[in-house]
């Protein structure tokens, strides 16, 4: 523990991650005179003064019931989302649907059983990982404990309605984590494949086939030869005009350093850029841009006063 | 007049007399105790076959015991030596010992005969009412009034809830555009006709639900808002119409949980069983009456046949066709009536037309429906006398009077069902599409470098691109664009100095934004130098483009979407191999894949010409590749359990029979010229051009592949067929086992072909299960694999709260009716033909059962050889093995396939012998003929063509008949053959038991020599149709002399299932069991074997289940219901119980009080 060259780190206890500051671990293991059962009630004291991680969200939403059904008038059923930061040891878990839209191998998403350690069941979305299955989201029935628990059984309060009935609600808890969704999505969408460079020489080749509407950034914009001024105000509108639109461009342009193209497109393909305009001497005498489109690595000659049209659309209906 | 007495002739014969009747249910009241209930010895045959325990048999054949004569016995075991099955160890079941009810009359056909007939004599009164009476006259007027209108005799009308009638014919017209609720109705009585209108013709709304309740059925039995018959009681009803399922789906009664006592008559059903039309000869009737379907092959074919022949075959081929029809009432009505044609125009308008047409239709319409009554009712007049003479046995009647009752029960899970199947469908669909889009995209990355040339597969594809067409950007135009940039920048640039004097940083980056926007906007002025209309994808490869939806189109869609299976680049783009072959396409043979080392069409010089090179070498690669996995093993699954594709139904087998069979009667038909196949093989090939090392279908040399040999993907109906998709059904099989694969490293693709796989049966069956109506769904044909989305369908007929399903699968039904077919006619001893031993006592364990059997001797798989077993049963000669031979295995050459072939059906049918004529036997003695006779007086056909070819010469050509009869003979299964083959050829063929007579269609009388197969397959289907007949009347009498709640739910194919209170569900089983007894008792008395093996007396298992499903473990786990029956639906495991079980649950007796 002494190694610890950060500065927090978490010890589990109870099961519930605990924010310690390392100086105040540093003390004990310094000190070799202290007995075994001296050092572990000092530790136990400094966890005891330390800040509780919480393991989900869950109880921040059912304290919030109470005050939320009054917002509802009362009127069952409602939901309440919480989004934050939560800790945890174990691998937890959002739509399966919303997966498969975006995933380049659907498959790769299971749903499937899930029980909790304390015995609730539910089911799971599941993604097979290279390390193994693991779950990326959750739903659970939650049933009517926790929400009386945590209003140490004042019913009244509780009860909301549902058609002429009173009743005390049943939670159901979707959970995802968005960690492992995201690293989910990013191993589905990378590409591997032997890309053959010369007769003799393989090479690896990594494309990250990220769906359109989740790539972070969509297009790159270089400039090729040419002069060098103008290019880079034709560069400079384009890039504008297409931001306008809500669309990311990687402003390649502004890039001093000279690399080759080839070596660009591999960097945006390992981006998952999805689409690669470059703007030379023919654009400054024809209008004319090349687009290099990621999925088929095809060079195609496009319009500049097409390429924003182009691009908006092909989001939005991918 | 005539149809009339016949009938009046025919009833009294069925009535019961009852007094006696009284009397047998008295005796009944006080059944036996069984007196002895010592340990009788286990009673054995001479062929040491186990036979019923004495008590059973005591009761079921009284006192007669079994002789057997002393030659019969010595005959038996020599034909069972000489097929290895003497001597055998074989198993003793433990004795059931059981008391029966009291059965009726003094044998087990009396006692049949007793329960149908008392069954069926209140219809069959009522029938005769309807056949007796005149018709009233048909209103000319029709009323507009929701629900039921009566037309009295006088002239009058008045709204009832219901026809209360003993006899009705009716039917139903219902608008499909609209919805599936019936429309309107015409019914008639013998003393009145009656109307029916629904509220949704009646009361025009915008609106209506969606969801069908009973008040939009048609009541037959109750008033409106009523489940309860009126007088307390469910009178016996007949209800007569054509197609009659389709009129009972609509009517409201039907959906109660217990039965009425309603029962219907399809004039259609009376029809087939009288005159029906094999498929086949569907196809032909329709040529020769409609002239339609002229252009099949295999009707061309006959057609050419049978018109040649005519002219020296004493009956015509065609007769038959004047006495049959296809099933429709038109069709039907004019066979069996005649006179002025029916009129069916208005038929259109019920299918195609709105509510609102019919509205403005509604006495036209009226008139058709009542005109389709009336001629339904002729039809009936006409059909029934014969049905009652060609079936003569009550039992036919009883059971199909039962079999209309069939009721599947669904509840909720049933919608929860049909949508999650549909969407996962929807999904499995979506990501198939995904993944052969991005096989098209990563395809398009071989442009590069021209690397496609050296892809086995994709080389021969469009890879020309287009130039990226602009005009000319003339050089004063380019000046002009410059000097316009110029002067906007430098109007900018001024006007700003103007006013503000040196730029800020924020200025001068605002400056910068503007320069560039107007630098941009006078860029976006060359657009007018390309051309109006925009190229499609210029830069993309031809094959790519056309994958692609252009820019314009309102439907557009990012990358190749327009791409699907069914298109040709697809397997290509899959890196199919085949056997580690690349898959080609050639137009002229469809579907093949390419061999390498071909030399005799190498280009001395590729370049020379514009089609593009194949990549001989790499192919050569690929394949290497392929051996070596292949010999690590990794691939090798030499035979995988057959694959359920492969394992034909029951229905397809059949076709696939029956299709065969016209390529077989030609060589059977006539012989004695030795008709040998002609056996044309391709000409010689150069040593070059013919491939050495792979046997397949080829290779097809006009295929011009520098460097490699093309053979043809093999096709299911024989190989000169082209294959048009390799993603046909008939190849999944050999994407199991791995023939068929995609490319070693394409993900995608093998994804692809497995959701293919999934999808295939919900795709097939989807239109069909979304419009089944609400609880009624008809016997289809299930499948039963159950990796296919939407299989476990047949589960979600699930039984109601309190509520069992019990039924059986009749264990080798038609196997164990031909083999007592075949040992009634050799010694009339059970088991003593080798095939009767086999299905009786073999054992899996020992290799003495039928299928083991055949496997060995053949050398292939227990399961395949178990299609070839029942293919042969159903008449299917050797073409049809040595087809499904090369299917199995495709590396079979066609000569290794027909000498296996021929040695399957010498080992099993045997050889053709002959029974010489007397003719015949003079023209031996007369001409000194020398030939060898067999025990039976047999000669062999070589024997038989050497005695004509001899008088022939002798007589100046002259023909002789030589040949009185043919028989097989030396196989396991000859002797079932000769009986089958002489029912069929016998002048007019009736079912061994029931007696029933084949169709007027398929009479030796009307057809001849022809359709052969066809007859002998009805001998066993039609015996399996009297078997289930027996068991539904056998049922019905006990459930209603034991008070079991319960009524029939379906039967399909060997398998019937009731729905029975859960209380009662044990006794249901024991009835079950007794029933099957029964019936194999009656077959067994029926060909005067008065005894019966105890292995098949019991079904091997009852199962009492809450769903519907093959077996009751079976969780049916598929991809739209992943989790299983059990946890999705809440449906846990049934029981298969045993005779032993039953027995133990129910004390042995069918008595309610004495239930432990």
């Amino acid at each position: 523990m002494c190694s610890c060259t950060s500065l927090l780190c978490f010890v589990i206890y109870n099961r519930s991650p605990r924010l310690i500051e390392t100086p105040a671990l540093q003390v004990p293991s310094g000190s070799k005179d202290m007995t075994k059962e001296e050092i572990v009630a000092l530790l136990d004291n400094v966890l005891k003064e330390s800040t509780i991680l919480r393991p989900d969200l869950l109880k921040g939403a059912i304290r919030e019931y109470a005050r939320s059904l009054n917002l509802v008038n009362r009127k069952l059923p409602f939901g309440l989302a919480e989004i934050g930061v939560c800790y945890q040891s174990f691998p937890t878990s959002k739509h399966p649907t919303a997966y498969n839209i975006f995933a380049k191998n659907p498959s790769n998403f299971t749903a499937g059983d899930f029980q909790d350690h304390d015995g609730t069941k539910g089911a799971a979305l599941y993604f097979s990982f290279p390390w193994g299955t693991e779950p990326i989201e959750k739903l659970l029935n939650l049933g009517d404990k926790q929400l009386v628990l945590e209003h140490h059984g004042n019913k009244t309060n509780l009860k909301g309605r549902d058609g002429r009935k009173t009743v005390i609600p049943h939670v159901l808890s979707v959970s995802g984590n968005l960690d492992r969704g995201v690293l989910a999505l990013l191993f589905d969408s990378l590409q591997l494949t032997k890309h053959v460079e010369s007769k003799h020489k393989f090479n690896q080749k990594k494309v990250l086939k990220l769906h359109p509407r989740l790539s972070p950034i969509k297009v790159g914009l270089d400039m090729g030869k040419g002069p060098t001024v103008e290019l880079r105000q034709v560069c400079e509108g384009l890039f504008r005009s297409i931001l306008e639109k809500r669309i990311t461009v990687w402003p390649g342009y502004l890039e001093t350093m000279h690399t080759s193209l080839e070596q660009l497109i591999m960097k945006y393909d390992e981006m998952g850029v999805i689409f690669t305009i470059v703007i030379s001497d023919t654009t400054l005498e024809s209008g004319l841009v090349q687009l290099r489109n990621r999925d088929t690595a095809v060079k195609e000659l496009a319009h500049i006063s097409e390429v924003r049209d182009f691009l908006t659309k092909y989001i939005q209906e991918s | 007049v005539l149809k009339r007495t016949s009938l009046a002739i025919l009833l009294p014969k069925w009535r019961v007399s009852p007094s006696r009747w009284a009397n047998t249910c008295a005796a009944h009241n006080t059944p036996k105790e069984c007196s002895s209930h010592e340990k009788t010895q286990t009673r054995m045959n001479p062929l040491n076959i186990q036979m019923l325990s004495s008590g059973l048999h005591q009761q079921i054949f009284g006192d007669i015991q079994v002789e057997y004569s002393e030659e019969a016995v010595q005959k038996s075991i020599e034909h069972l030596k000489s097929h290895d099955l003497w001597n055998q160890e074989i198993s003793v079941l433990p004795d059931v010992e059981l008391q029966l009810p009291k059965l009726y009359g003094s044998n087990i056909d009396e006692h049949f005969r007793t329960l149908a007939q008392k069954q069926n004599l209140p219809y069959l009164e009522a029938a005769n009412d309807l056949v007796q009476c005149d018709l009233p006259e048909m209103p000319t007027e029709w009323t507009w009034a929701v629900g039921w209108t009566k037309y009295d005799l006088d002239g009058q009308t008045k709204p009832v809830d219901f026809p209360d009638e003993k006899a009705l014919v009716f039917d139903v017209e219902v608008c499909t555009s609209e919805s599936q609720c019936p429309t309107l109705a015409v019914a008639v009585s013998p003393t009145a006709w009656y109307s029916w209108c629904s509220k949704r013709l009646i009361e025009k709304r915008y609106t209506w639900s969606s969801q069908l309740t009973l008040t939009d059925l048609v009541p037959l039995e109750t008033t409106a808002n009523s489940t309860r018959p009126p007088k307390g009681e469910w009178p016996e009803r007949l209800v007569i119409g054509h197609n009659v399922s389709y009129d009972r789906a609509r009517v409201k009664e039907q959906y109660f949980m217990k039965g009425t006592g309603l029962r219907f008559l399809d004039t259609m059903s009376l029809h087939m069983a009288i005159s029906g039309l094999t498929g086949f000869q569907r196809s032909l009737w329709m040529a020769s009456k409609k002239g339609k379907r002229r252009g099949l092959e295999e009707v061309k074919q006959h057609i050419k046949r049978t018109t040649n022949k005519s002219r020296n075959v004493g009956v015509g081929a065609w007769d038959w066709v004047n006495i049959s029809s296809i099933n429709n009432l038109p069709d039907v009505h004019a066979l069996y009536v005649g006179g002025k044609p029916l009129e069916k125009e208005a038929r259109e308008l019920f299918v195609k037309g709105t509510m609102k047409d019919i509205r403005e239709n509604f006495q036209e319409l009226m008139r058709y429906c009542a005109n389709d009554v009336k001629a339904t009712y002729e039809v009936f007049c006409e059909e029934l006398p014969l049905f009652l003479e060609r079936c003569p046995h009550p039992v036919t009647l009883s059971g199909m009077l039962e079999m209309g009752q069939c009721y599947l029960p669904v509840n909720h899970n049933w919608k929860r069902y049909l949508d999650e199947a549909q969407g996962t469908y929807e999904e499995l669909q979506r990501e198939m599409k995904q993944s052969l889009m991005n096989l098209a995209n990563d395809a398009c990355q071989l442009l590069y470098n021209e690397r496609y040339k050296d892809d086995p597969w994709l080389w021969d594809l469009e890879w020309g691109t287009q130039e990226f067409k602009q005009k000319k950007n003339t050089k004063k135009k380019k000046k002009e664009l410059v000097s316009t940039s110029e002067v906007a920048n430098s109007s900018i640039m001024s006007e700003f100095e103007e006013d503000l004097g040196p730029p800020s940083e924020e200025k001068e980056e605002e400056m910068k934004a503007a320069k560039s926007r107007a630098l941009l906007n006078d860029l976006h002025q060359t657009v007018s130098l390309l051309p109006k209309r925009r190229q499609h994808l210029p830069g993309h490869p031809e094959w790519y483009r056309k994958l692609c939806l252009k820019w314009n189109d309102p439907h557009w869609l990012p990358g190749p979407s327009l791409i699907s299976l069914q298109m040709r680049v697809t397997p290509k783009l899959m890196r199919l191999t085949w056997d580690g072959f690349p898959l080609h396409y050639s137009e002229s043979h469809g579907w093949g894949y390419l061999v390498p080392g071909r030399k005799d069409n190498l280009l001395t010089n590729p370049s020379d010409i514009d089609s593009p090179s194949c990549p001989y070498r790499t192919i050569e690669m690929v394949h290497q590749e392929h051996c070596k996995k292949k010999s690590q093993g990794q691939t090798d699954q030499s035979e995988v359990s057959v694959s359920n594709d492969c394992m034909l139904t029951e229905n397809t087998m059949w076709e696939m029979v029956e299709e065969l069979s016209h390529l077989e009667t030609e060589h059977e038909t006539d012989y004695g010229n030795g008709g040998m196949k002609n056996s044309a093989q391709p000409s010689e090939f150069l040593e070059d051009s013919c491939c050495s090392y792979h046997h397949g279908n080829g290779p097809y040399n006009e295929v011009n592949v520098p460097g490699c040999w093309f053979f043809r993907l093999p096709h299911k109906d024989g190989n000169q067929n082209n294959v048009g998709s390799p993603f046909a059904k008939d190849f999944l099989s050999k994407m199991e086992d791995g023939t068929l694969q995609a490319g070693t490293n394409a993900t995608s693709a093998t994804r692809a072909l497995e959701i293919n796989k999934m999808i295939s049966f919900w795709r097939n069956a989807q239109k069909r299960i979304s419009s089944q109506i609400v609880l009624m769904l008809r016997k289809s044909e299930l499948p039963r694999t159950t990796d296919r989305v939407g299989s476990e369908l047949k589960a979600m007929v699930q039984v109601p709260p309190g509520y069992h399903l019990v039924g059986a699968d009749v264990d080798s039904q038609e196997l164990w009716i031909a083999a007592i077919l075949g040992e009634a006619h050799f010694a009339r001893i059970h088991g003593c033909t080798a095939f009767g031993w086999m299905t009786l006592q073999g054992k899996k364990s020992n290799g003495t059962d039928l299928h083991s059997k055949t496997a060995v001797t053949v050398g292939i798989s227990r399961e395949h050889a178990k299609v070839f077993n029942y293919g042969r049963i159903y008449g299917a000669g050797q073409p049809f093995a040595e087809r499904l031979l090369m299917q199995f295995n495709h590396r079979l050459t066609p000569q290794e396939a027909e000498e296996k072939a021929r040695q399957m059906y010498a080992v099993t049918k045997g050889i053709r012998r002959c029974v010489l004529s007397e003719d015949g036997k003079w023209l031996v003695k007369e001409l000194g003929i020398s030939v060898a006779r067999a025990e039976n007086g047999t000669v062999s056909t070589s024997d038989v063509r050497r005695i004509q070819r001899e008088a022939a010469k002798r007589s100046n050509g002259a023909k002789w008949r030589v040949v009185k009869q043919r028989v097989w003979s030396g196989g396991t299964e000859s002797e079932m053959f000769n009986k089958l083959e002489s029912i069929a050829t016998f002048q007019s063929p009736r079912t061994p038991v029931l007696g029933c007579c084949i169709s007027r269609a398929l009479e030796p009388g009307a057809v001849g020599h022809e359709f052969m197969t066809s007859r002998v397959n009805w001998v066993v289907q039609s015996s399996a149709v009297d078997y289930l007949h027996l068991m539904l009347v056998s049922m019905r009498w006990l459930f209603e002399e034991f008070n079991i709640d319960g009524r029939f739910c379906i039967s399909i194919h060997d398998e019937v299932r009731y729905l029975v209170n859960s209380e009662d569900r044990y006794r249901a089983a024991l009835a079950l069991q007794i029933t099957n007894l029964l019936t194999r008792c009656m077959f067994a008395y029926k060909l005067e074997m008065q005894d019966l093996p105890q292995s098949v007396a019991f079904f091997s298992a009852v199962d009492v289940d809450q769903c519907l499903r093959k077996e009751v473990t079976m969780d049916c786990q598929t991809p739209s219901n992943i989790s299983g029956l059990q946890r999705r639906y809440g449906i846990p495991e049934g029981e298969a119980l045993d005779i032993y079980q039953i027995i133990e649950k129910t004390n042995g007796s069918l008595d309610k009080r004495k239930q432990t």
